[in-house]
This record gives C-alpha cells, structure tokens and sequence, in this order.
C-alpha cells in the first residue's frame, strides 16, 4: 500500500493536561484527538535517589496529523506540556501505512446510511447493555 | 535450519528470519456503542488478537439530558493484521464509516518492526503452518 501523507502522535501527559495537549495541537492546525487514561510506571529506585514522585496517573492523546504539520505540532507540544512543564509530557510520531475514515460524509454517504441495513448492530449493541 | 524448513512464508537473511507477509498494527477509533459491531467486523478478516480500549473524543458535545458540555465515548481498538489483508480490511472500514449510522470513525495502520517467535508470528498472523497446527499434519 502507499505510504499516505499522514502521521499519527502520541502525546503522554499528566493526567489532567489533555486539554492543554489539545489547545496546543488545535493552534498546531490538529482538528481533534482521541483520551486515553493510563498509568506511568516509574522506577522506584531513580525516584527515591533524586527524592521525586512520579504521578503515576497519565493521559495519552491520540492525533493523526499531516506530515506537512507533524513538526509544528511536536514543537507546539514539547513548548506547552514538555518535560519541564508540570505535564511532564512526551510526544513522539509514528508512521502510518494505510488510512480509513478521513473526509466527512457527503449527500451520497448519506443517503446510503439511510437505506442501508445496519446489520444487526444497532440491536446487537442494545442487547448488551450499551 | 533452511528456508523451506521454517515456512514458505519466512525467508533466511544475514542471520536472520524475515517475513515476507509483515504485521501491521491496525489502530480503529470509534463510538463506543459501536466498538463490538467493528471489533467483529475487523476480527472476520482472521485477526487473532484484538485490545479494546476506552478513550474519549476531544470534541465536546451538548449533553442530552443535561445542558452541559461532555467528551464523546470512544473505543480505541488495536488490532495485528497482515499486510496482505490491510488493503482490503481498510477499503471495507471506510465504507462501513461512512454507511453504518453513528459509526463515524477513523482507522489507520502502524507498521512492527519486528517479532520474536515462530509461534507468536504464527499466532498473529494466522497462519496454522507456523504454529504446529492441521496443515503440518
């Protein structure tokens, strides 16, 4: 598959700094971003030597970016919730292979949605309780 | 060992064994009332492992029953497929995004660079004869 012009960053942060994460990306040119909560697993001895907590609670924001822009969001990130910030944040990108779901839906997708059976999935997701 | 020992499908280079068919990390982010209907969906495509994670959209959106603003519930699910399927697994999500109601989502896939083991190559990428399994018997 071709290589497309996207790639994907991962930013992990404090938890509670998400949204300074994203304000940073949205001034970057980034449009949205996915949360997760995770847990940061600190060497105990490295914290106990140089007398400092590690919070272990972290947020990791998911975006996926225009390589034309990755740069200009790194930087924006590593300015705003860097390492020496109080969200201690990383950032790193990766690269990605093959993209779905980018581009929103038009008259004709919709129209498809409408007249199209869903398969079951809507029953399926109310059978389990969701 | 040689080339025709390990698998047809696993060549021997300076050393080392390399997959002609590499894995992928499919990463698939989606509502998360929806995530059971793609995480089947993308399973069908003979994927053996699948993580589900919970997660939440940056976009805010007017509560229902509350005058407020809340993160929309997503579920982000990390999938090992095999290169050979990536094309076609990724053509079929597209369409179920933009088809499937509420089932807006994005999908994109991460290259691995690497793998250690025979059976955990066969387990992730599905293939029986590296794994001791019917087509060796």
């Amino acid at each position: 598959m071709d290589k497309t012009p996207y790639e994907v960053v991962f930013c992990v942060v404090n938890a509670g700094y998400s949204e300074q994460v994203m304000d940073a990306a949205r001034e970057a040119g980034v449009s949205g971003g996915t949360v997760m909560r995770a847990q940061g697993t600190a060497n105990k001895e490295a914290e106990s030597l140089f007398n400092i907590t590690i919070q272990p609670d972290k947020e990791v924001v998911i975006m996926l970016v225009s390589k034309a822009i990755k740069d200009k969001v790194l930087h924006a990130l590593y300015q705003s919730v860097g390492l020496e910030t109080p969200g201690s944040g990383i950032a790193f990108s990766m690269p990605v292979d093959g993209v779905a779901g980018i581009g929103r839906k038009n008259k004709t997708d919709k129209k498809k949605e409408a007249e199209a059976p869903q398969d079951g999935s809507d029953a399926k997701s109310e059978e389990k309780g969701e | 060992m040689s080339n025709s020992q390990i698998s047809p499908s696993v060549s021997k280079r300076k050393g080392e064994h390399l997959s002609e068919n590499k894995l992928k990390v499919l990463v698939t982010i989606v509502n998360r009332k929806k995530a059971d209907y793609f995480a089947d969906l993308i399973q069908s495509f003979d994927v053996n492992m699948q993580m589900l994670v919970a997660a939440e959209g940056t976009m805010k959106s007017l509560s229902q029953d509350r005058l407020q603003l809340v993160a929309t519930p997503k579920m982000v699910i990390l999938s090992v497929i095999t290169g050979e399927k990536e094309k076609s697994l990724l053509e079929i999500l597209d369409e179920r995004f933009k088809t499937v109601r509420d089932g807006e989502g994005i999908s994109f896939s991460v290259p691995m660079s690497s793998v250690i083991g025979k059976l955990v190559y066969g387990f992730l990428s599905n293939q029986e004869d590296l794994i001791g399994g019917k087509k060796d018997g």
